[in-house]
């Protein structure tokens, strides 16, 4: 909302420099939770943001010298994301699994007997919970 | 004389079994409350149960499983005092208890370099002496090897070696520790007792415990999951977490007794490599915590599987799938 209103703003005040001042910039980024884990992102936006308000050219040696190292940096982490996206197709796939066995009406039919199984399975998880505790 | 302790700390898989019984060859105390072994360890995982069970799982339990010392900082800054103390007291107590009878006492668990910062509080509040021994093996050999106990990606099994080393490694600089290689152990085992001996300052051994360790307790045969250095080179899985490469490596000449840890060298290295890991730390976290879901979720769905309702449910399943 507040971005918007800050590119609205941006608009108004004419001229595409102004609202591409507005866009969100390093200091913002970098306290991002999010751009934590992609920080090699953080760099690329910021090259990019440069040539857009014309600071640096995209033939400029600096542009390309950044452009290389981030690169660079990608080629090492192309494996773990590659992981990481292993990770989150298993994720989705288990996600489906579970949903489509709570959501079988099989599986609503018998709700009551569910019901008791549940309660004695949480009977003997805090059995086996208190046998561990270290007051005992 | 001040008491000690000895901890054995590594990724599980790495041969902490096999270490702390070697350390109990030398003398060192292990208590009586052992677990039992079962088959992901058939000679027995000389774990002391309340130190693992009621201590260490407690407390992750209490601290909703945080991954490596930053998020468990900020957990027990939030957390309850009087639920810390609990576990703090019975801890110091159980550190007094097992010590009345013995000079040295020694215990392992996959845990205690995650929870270093509460048990290190722990001796410091019985008054006694500190002393750590690291189990090292070749990460892919852990790595594998805990595919078939924990089913999880080799990745993940990297990332734990390396977590596990960085925080028993970067939390015991200045203390009393050594590095213990298993591999070495395992061809070797009476030079690594004695290595172990003379690196912790034991005074005497008796010959027949080691030679009853080195000829009966030491099984090549179930060492199952054997790489080189040139498997690290090669396997796809390290090129996902490369730092591995450079940590096995240098740990490794500090088990061969080529370098010291106290050497400039080594904490320059290792200085490195610390950097290396927390610079990629909020990737490696966030990988975690999606395979920390994913097992979540694959028990869930075990435990349905498992269920009375559910297995009542098969004739039916059955019939609606033939009606597919």
């Amino acid at each position: 909302m507040k971005q918007s209103i800050q590119l609205s703003l941006a608009i108004v005040d004419g001229g595409v420099s102004a609202l591409l001042a507005s866009l969100p910039r390093q200091n913002v980024m970098v306290t991002s939770r999010v751009m934590r884990t992609a920080a090699l992102y953080l760099h690329l936006y910021s090259s990019l943001l440069d040539a857009a308000l014309h600071e640096i050219s995209l033939t400029d040696p600096e542009f390309s010298a950044r452009w290389d190292s981030a690169i660079q940096e990608y080629g090492k982490l192309d494996a773990i994301y590659c992981y990481i996206e292993r990770l989150l197709y298993r994720r989705a796939e288990l996600r489906q699994t579970l949903n489509d066995m709570q959501q079988s009406r099989l599986w609503k039919l018998i709700a009551p007997l569910r019901w008791i199984d549940d309660k004695l399975r949480a009977q003997r998880k805090r059995k086996h919970l208190q046998r561990r505790a270290v007051t005992s | 004389m001040t008491k000690r302790v000895f901890m054995v700390m590594a990724m599980a898989r790495c041969g902490t079994s096999t270490i702390a019984r070697g350390l109990n060859a030398i003398g060192v105390d292990l208590g009586n409350s052992l677990s039992r072994p079962d088959h992901r360890n058939p000679k027995g995982f000389f774990e002391d149960m309340d130190v693992t069970f009621k201590i260490n799982r407690g407390l992750l339990r209490l601290l909703n499983h945080p991954w490596t010392c930053p998020e468990l900082a900020e957990r027990m800054r939030l957390q309850d005092d009087a639920a810390l103390n609990q576990f703090r007291d019975y801890a110091v107590r159980l550190v007094q208890t097992r010590l009345t009878h013995t000079e040295t006492w020694g215990f392992k668990d996959t845990n205690t370099s995650l929870l270093l910062p509460f048990w290190q509080s722990v001796m410091q509040s019985a008054g006694v002496e500190e002393n750590y021994i690291f189990a090292l093996r070749n990460p892919l050999g852990c790595a594998y090897s805990n595919i078939k106990h924990s089913r999880l990606p080799p990745e993940s099994g990297l990332l734990e070696w390396l977590k596990n080393l960085i925080l028993a490694i970067g939390g015991t600089h200045g203390r009393k520790r050594m590095v213990v290689s298993y591999d070495l152990m395992l061809q070797e085992p009476l030079h690594e007792l004695l290595r172990m001996q003379r690196h912790l300052s034991i005074a005497s051994v008796s010959q027949s415990e080691l030679n009853t360790f080195a000829s009966k307790f030491v099984d090549k045969k179930l060492h199952h999951h054997h790489y080189t250095d040139a498997d690290l080179l090669n396997d796809p899985a390290m090129l996902a977490v490369p730092v591995c490469l450079t940590a096995y490596q240098l740990l490794m000449r500090v088990a061969k007794d080529e370098l010291s840890m106290q050497d400039e060298e080594f904490l320059q290295a290792w200085q490195q490599i610390e950097d290396e890991f927390y610079k990629y730390y909020p990737l490696y976290a966030y990988a975690t915590s999606i395979q920390k879901e994913n097992h979540l979720l694959e028990r869930e769905i075990r435990v349905v599987r498992k269920s009375v309702p559910w297995k009542l449910l098969a004739p039916m399943r059955f019939l609606s799938l033939l009606r597919l």
